[in-house]
């Protein structure tokens, strides 16, 4: 597959080393996860579930090294000292993985690998990840972006405004071509970089503002959402509304 | 207020006309979203509502007294593309006065006067400033018995 990995993701290597870096990374944890499945430690399931949910968040916003800066290196060097020696090194290619491979059990396009795939659509479901992986890079080229970073230091609603805003930004040319679910994707975006979900009508102001926008009223859309912001920390707008209706009757009385 | 039209609509299936007026709203958008969603219900929607700030005199006078009090009104055209009308009783919506400064771009001449009742081109300025009149105000806010315009 071609690379299009911008100039900036060049990495400097100080000498040659097989596998370079990147590999070399990988595969250190690769063999680990061989052999806790292998020993029957962990499924290879709840091993994504923990790359997924656990390790890999915290990777994309800080790293490997710069994480441990910041969590801080006491802990972590006592960690080191009673989990490597425990770790699995021996130098030899996993043979669970060899045997799977002579099996025939190659993955995705075979229909079997670690996981069931009988039934999937290889093609699509390439496209599918690509697409998804195209949309998270860009999430997080957002979050290093300028003004993002200078909202980094301000009370969390208005960070949460800054940083929906920017990510509405960057999507919305692809939100305006896919007028079926606009509301839906938008209202992802909110969750994701917000958590304004927790206010229970997220979904209902995030799609009447995807409504506006795509209407036209750009005036009237996500342009307001850093006011709203500040209206929910002032206290002018409450998140979970209460409707009664005060009056109703016929308009001769 | 999308909650005010669903209620509308219910009304009207059953009376043929339903008004509803709402209090303690916040900013909820372009005044054609809510009569939209009574013209989905292949019914006329009619929106009116009392702008939360006045930046705008009666005819002749320099006082802020009124807001720009937005007006929708949605009809269904039966095979036709509907009727959809969504204006401010200003000459220009304050929305897109802000919106120009923020661009850094001037206004043309009529959108708003100075203190002293002369054009003023500078969205910057704005503050100190009126917005045109363009239509006869409503008396929404006395129907519902929300907060309005002081000149009620």
């Amino acid at each position: 597959m071609p690379s299009k990995r911008p100039a900036e993701d060049a990495l400097r290597l100080y000498q040659p080393t097989i596998g370079f870096l990147v590999n070399r990374l990988q595969h250190a944890i690769l063999h680990e996860a061989y052999y806790l499945i292998e020993a029957g430690v962990a499924s290879a399931a709840d091993i994504d579930h923990a790359a997924r949910r656990l390790l890999a968040p915290r990777m994309c916003l800080n790293g490997l090294i710069q994480q441990k800066d910041i969590s801080g290196l006491k802990i972590h060097a006592d960690a080191q000292r009673s989990i490597v020696p425990a770790l699995f090194h021996n130098g030899v290619p996993s043979p669970m993985l060899q045997a799977m491979v002579a099996r025939g059990q190659t993955g995705l396009n075979a229909g079997k690998g670690f996981y069931d795939w009988s039934g999937a659509d290889p093609e699509r479901e390439r496209v599918r990840i690509s697409h998804a992986l195209t949309a998270l890079l860009a999430f997080l080229d957002t979050l290093d972006s300028e003004p993002a970073r200078a909202q980094a230091l301000r009370p969390a609603h208005e960070s949460v405004a800054i940083l929906a805003r920017t990510r509405y930004v960057a999507m919305k040319d692809s939100v305006t071509r896919d007028r079926s679910c606009p509301a839906s994707r938008f209202h992802r975006c909110i969750v994701s970089a917000a958590r304004l979900a927790r206010s229970g009508c997220a979904s209902t102001v995030a799609s009447l503002m995807a409504e506006a926008d795509l209407q036209g009223s750009d005036g009237h859309g996500v342009i307001r959402l850093p006011h709203y912001a500040r209206r929910i920390r002032a206290g002018g707008l409450s998140c979970v509304p209460t409707f009664a209706c005060c009056r109703s009757g016929p308009a001769w009385r | 207020m999308a909650r005010a039209a669903e209620l509308a609509v219910d009304k009207a299936r059953t009376a043929g006309v339903a008004w509803v007026g709402t209090r303690m709203s916040n900013h909820a958008g372009p005044a054609s979203l809510y009569a939209r969603k009574v013209l989905a219900q292949d019914m006329i929607g009619m929106y009116f509502a009392v702008g939360n700030a006045n930046h705008l005199p009666p005819w002749g006078g320099l006082d802020m007294l009124l807001s720009t009090n937005p007006i929708a009104v949605a009809v269904p055209a039966g095979k036709q593309a509907p009727i959809v009308l969504d204006m401010a009783t200003t000459v220009a919506a304050y929305g897109k006065v802000k919106a120009k400064a923020q661009r850094g771009e001037t206004m043309p001449e009529g959108w708003m006067i100075d203190r002293e009742g002369r054009p003023l081109t500078d969205p910057r300025a704005r503050r100190k400033a009126f917005c045109c009149r363009s239509a006869a105000t409503r008396d929404t806010g006395s129907r519902s018995s929300s907060a309005c315009s002081p000149a009620h």
